[in-house]
């Protein structure tokens, strides 16, 4: 994924947000998730496109996470949830 | 994790492997009094215990997801059918007007259709496995209740209601249910483009369930809130044109309530100080229609209503 690309939110995902996190559903095609800890805070970044570093930095600022571990798991993150059908590139 | 979190879970899990969400005894009282009088906001001022608010929210969860998918297969194959129809309530009204579709729970999906299209509208249903239940072909549910419902829903398939004529103060009307089909808008969920009513539309429509729940004595903070948000999408000129269309369609007396709640519920609370019954809501309806003529008609619909109900329990027709 490159770093200038940026993402959002897809039309498919809907959720809902609980005491712990947020659950997703892919109206698409039914299935539901659930984030919680560092996955539903970056998913509270994507209510606005944003970029891999975009959500790198907030790992780091956040969560003082070292930023090549960031950058990893961001992008494991982004991954994801394209894979699911709950991120696109905006 | 609490319990309440766990059981949704749970009954995630059981909706995605294709089994039944788990049944209504589950909830507690507390739960069941929120959900059933629509008071969950008031719940939340109230300081109503927070187990009981999460398990509701929970329920709308599980519900919904399983509500929408139904609502967007049904309307696809109703749509490949050639069958014009309308997606009302349910949680796409509630992504439309409120952004969320986990606001209320939804059981079924509520769909409208005009009467000759109706038993086509029944062949693509019983092709997604839902039937006609038998006693929804009585001259109550048809001609009363004007919706016939559609199940057993099972896991993946919410029941259907098929609504062919939409609440009025003066009774039914084919009338609103044709306007509403003829001025559909598409509303966009996922990648499935559901037709909806046209937002004036949304704003009769809830002006009208209001009504109706006040005619009854129902509870009727949920289509206050509707009613509310639908006429706050409008500007100025459209809230005219919705006046205008409320007067054609009998709706006047209606949409002055929905336009102010306060009174409505004044009006609501002082009438049910002295009229209780069936005469409180016998009055109640008649305030809400447009002249005395519509309010003849809804006493005399109230009047058939009781008498067609009695003849279904009894069997009759």
């Amino acid at each position: 994924m490159e770093d200038a690309e940026t993402y959002a939110r897809a039309g498919a995902a809907l959720g809902r947000l609980w005491a712990g996190g947020y659950d997703l559903l892919n109206v698409d095609d039914g299935t539901t998730y659930r984030l919680e800890g560092t996955a539903a805070r970056l998913w509270e970044v994507l209510q606005a496109p944003a970029t891999a570093a975009n959500l790198a930095s907030v790992l780091i600022d956040g969560f003082g996470a070292p930023p090549e571990m960031a950058a990893r798991d961001v992008a494991s993150f982004l991954s994801a949830l394209a894979a699911a059908g709950l991120v696109e590139s905006a | 994790m609490n319990a309440h979190a766990t059981a949704a879970e749970a009954a995630i899990a059981a909706l995605a492997d294709g089994q039944s969400p788990p049944p209504w005894p589950t909830l507690t009282g507390e739960t069941q009094r929120l959900l059933v009088n629509n008071r969950v906001a008031v719940a939340v001022a109230a300081g109503t215990d927070a187990g009981a608010l999460d398990e509701a929210r929970d329920l709308a969860w599980v519900t919904n997801v399983r509500s929408l998918a139904s609502a967007t297969r049904t309307s696809r194959a109703l749509a490949a059918a050639g069958v014009r129809h309308v997606v009302v309530k349910g949680p796409a009204l509630g992504l439309r007007l409120h952004g969320d579709a986990f606001l209320r729970p939804s059981a079924d999906v509520d769909v409208v259709t005009a009467p000759k299209d109706e038993s086509r509208a029944a062949t693509v249903l019983a092709a997604l496995g839902l039937a006609r239940e038998a006693e929804h072909g009585t001259l109550y549910w048809r001609r009363f209740l004007g919706e016939a419902h559609f199940g057993p829903g099972d896991g993946r398939n919410a029941p259907v209601d098929l609504h062919l004529v939409l609440p009025h103060p003066s009774g039914r009307r084919r009338a609103l249910a044709s306007a509403v089909l003829s001025r559909a808008v598409p509303q966009r969920v996922g990648s499935t483009t559901l037709p909806v009513p046209d937002p004036i539309d949304d704003l009769l429509l809830h002006a009208a369930y209001l009504a109706k729940s006040a005619a009854r004595f129902e509870p009727a903070g949920g289509a206050m809130l509707d009613a509310a948000a639908a006429a706050r999408r409008l500007g100025p000129d459209r809230l005219q044109e919705a006046r205008r269309r409320a007067t054609s369609l009998g709706l006047s007396g209606a949409l002055s309530l929905a336009l102010d709640p306060g009174r409505a519920a004044t009006r609501a609370r002082l009438l049910a100080q002295v009229l209780t019954g069936t005469l409180g809501r016998a009055a109640s309806a008649v305030l809400a229609c447009d002249g005395a003529g519509e309010a003849l008609r809804a006493l005399a619909f109230e009047a058939g209503r009781k008498a067609a109900q009695a003849a279904a329990h009894r069997g009759w027709f």
